[in-house]
């Protein structure tokens, strides 16, 4: 196992510093993007587009993956979905955002059967939800207190304009709240603009750097690579970021992410993409069950003396 | 302090670039030459930002000691530098007792990072680690941190992060620009000038300034010997001044040479990393 694995990185690794060897591209390279980038890039200006995927990233010989990951935007409304909590539950909108954590891994079987942590498949709540100004967030307790089949959440609400207030009780989450709903790095390749977007590095979208084919697990795609570059306060490059985005049949099915620094290629993970579309499922924005709503807390009274304001309910069968 | 900064912002109006040598320029060599022993403490108390801000003493996640922000903490540090060994330790205690003293170390020694604290005990210093988990107490024993799990972002940020980000942003001045990341809320400082103050020292003024946020730099010599940082920094919204932060760095020692007891574990901290047949550890 170790060995494939070993022999695949370095294929993909050579893959990649051959794509890199020429990354000053002259202009008159004929290659140019994928069509359906541009339509990717349309689709998210909109506002309205859904997308599930699934990130997997090579961990001591084994690979971890977060369940199946949903963005979805509609009308101004933003929401995001992981069903796997615990462990990779998500990607952060900006890598530099996740540099902090360093609690990323766990000890984890492959097979979700016997996954030590939640892993509620078909979730009928996102977890996060902007709505008519309005931040969702849902918090469900399972774990400890799974009763049957019954999984208690309950949700969160904070109005859009407290919700860089420095008071906001940690415990809520709602710090994370524009991070996770912001498409992750990866995604945001289409979208770099995304308004829930918080680009602490300031770095630029990422640059189109050429096409190729790519071979990833004995499959062959049409590779379209992108390249970030950090810089110093000099100007010069110290590290870059590259993507390479993988077509099948004129559709992107998979992004790679690689970081590149003093001559080392570090594949951080790769990206299945499950489906992007501008057709947005029913199940995408539906709470499909009664959950009760609460005020976030954010330093008033409320907060102070831990009282539980009850706001309303959300959700439930429409039928 | 507002008088600096008011005579700072007036000489800025008829501001010449120079390329003469400063006295800093030593310090700078050391830095990218990554070879000195920085003791440092912050004179300036600490900023109380949020209703909830506290510091966090212990490693403990159970058991936090957490000073709220009406106490007075003084805080410290030693950095050491040698190549791509490093040592970092912040410390914090209590002003004026002693006994409430506390730090956090970090040594980077041959790719590998140990995490350890001290605290006082007995009027001894004592070092110890928590390696025996969330639910154990002190120990002796300490281990590296995975290396496997190094995240190359952090990696790339880790080799300039000497643990108070106070300080951080003061040395900025002196740090190699060609190898620390841009990032638009930390300072690009350039050299403005140097002044004689009437009791003798020399001060070389920086200055940064891009878009709304506006930094400022002095730093204190006796003759060629850094001795003292000021900073103080501000963000400009709506024309309305925000963000006031400011600070002021004793420097108790800034020597060339790495004090090599400090980037080996200390006496009384067992190493039990576990390595495997070519000594990396696993």
């Amino acid at each position: 196992m170790k060995k494939k694995f070993l022999r695949w990185l370095k294929g993909a690794a050579l893959g990649a510093l051959g794509v890199l060897v020429g990354l000053t591209i002259s202009t008159a390279e004929v290659s140019a993007e994928q069509a359906a980038a541009e339509q990717y890039r349309q689709m998210f200006q909109s506002g309205n587009f859904y997308v599930e995927c699934r990130m997997s990233r090579m961990f001591k010989d084994h690979e971890y993956s977060s369940g199946v990951l949903t963005y979805a935007g509609e009308d101004g409304k933003r929401m995001q979905r992981t069903t796997r909590k615990g462990f990779f539950s998500g990607g952060s909108a900006s890598m530099f955002e996740s540099a902090d954590l360093g609690d990323f891994y766990a000890e984890e079987d492959q097979t979700p059967a016997n996954s030590r942590y939640e892993d509620v498949k078909n979730k009928k709540w996102p977890d996060y939800l902007y709505r008519d100004g309005q931040y969702y967030h849902f918090i469900s307790t399972i774990g400890a207190a799974i009763v049957g089949n019954k999984i208690d959440v309950f949700a969160k609400v904070l109005p859009e304009d407290q919700i860089n207030s420095s008071a906001l009780n940690p415990k809520e989450g709602f710090q994370y709240a524009r991070r996770e709903l912001a498409l992750p790095d990866e995604l945001a390749v289409f979208y770099w603009d995304d308004p829930f977007r918080d680009n602490r590095i300031n770095l630029p979208a990422p640059h189109f750097n050429g096409s190729s084919t790519r071979t990833v697990k004995d499959k062959t795609y049409d590779c379209d690579q992108y390249v970030n570059d950090i810089k110093s306060i000099e100007g010069n490059v110290i590290a870059q970021e590259v993507y390479n985005m993988l077509y099948s049949d004129g559709k992107l099915v998979m992004i790679q992410k690689w970081f590149l620094r003093d001559g080392n290629e570090h594949h951080i993970l790769d990206m299945d993409i499950i489906s992007l579309t501008a057709e947005i499922p029913e199940s995408a924005f539906a709470i499909d069950k009664k959950i009760k709503v609460y005020a976030a807390h954010n330093g008033d009274l409320n907060d102070l003396v831990g009282k539980e304001v009850l706001v309303g309910e959300i959700g439930g069968k429409q039928k | 302090m507002i008088k600096f900064i008011i005579a700072l912002l007036i000489g800025l109006m008829s501001f010449v670039s120079t390329s003469e040598a400063t006295k800093s320029d030593v310090y700078r060599d050391a830095f990218r030459n990554k070879s000195f022993t920085l003791k440092y403490e912050i004179i300036t108390p600490p900023v109380h930002k949020t209703n909830r801000s506290g510091v966090l003493k212990y490693g403990n996640i159970l058991n936090p000691v957490v000073f709220t922000g009406n106490e007075s903490i003084k805080y410290s540090g030693i950095i050491v530098v040698d190549g791509n060994n490093k040592y970092v330790e912040t410390a914090s205690k209590k002003d004026g007792d002693e006994k409430t003293a506390a730090g956090i170390c970090k040594l980077t020694k041959n790719n590998e990072i140990f995490n350890f604290y001290w605290d006082i005990k007995k009027g001894n210093q004592r070092y110890y680690s928590n390696s025996a988990g969330l639910f154990g107490g002190k120990t002796t024993s300490v281990r590296a941190e995975d290396g496997s799990t190094v995240d190359p972002y952090r990696a790339m940020f880790q080799e300039y992060n000497y643990g108070s980000p106070t300080l951080i942003k003061a040395l900025f001045v002196i740090m190699p620009a060609d190898k620390i990341v841009e990032v638009p809320s930390m300072p690009k400082y350039k050299f403005f000038g140097s002044t004689t103050l009437d009791n003798g020292l020399t001060c070389e003024d920086y200055y940064s300034n891009s878009g709304d946020k506006f930094y400022v730099a002095r730093y204190y010599f006796d003759g060629d010997k850094l001795i003292k940082i000021a900073t103080a920094s501000y963000t400009k919204r709506d024309g309305v001044i925000a963000d006031y932060e400011k600070s002021v760095i004793g420097i108790t020692e800034f020597s060339f040479t790495p004090e090599q007891k400090y980037l080996s574990l200390p006496e009384g901290l067992k190493d039990k990393t576990k390595r495997d047949k070519k000594g990396a550890s696993k």
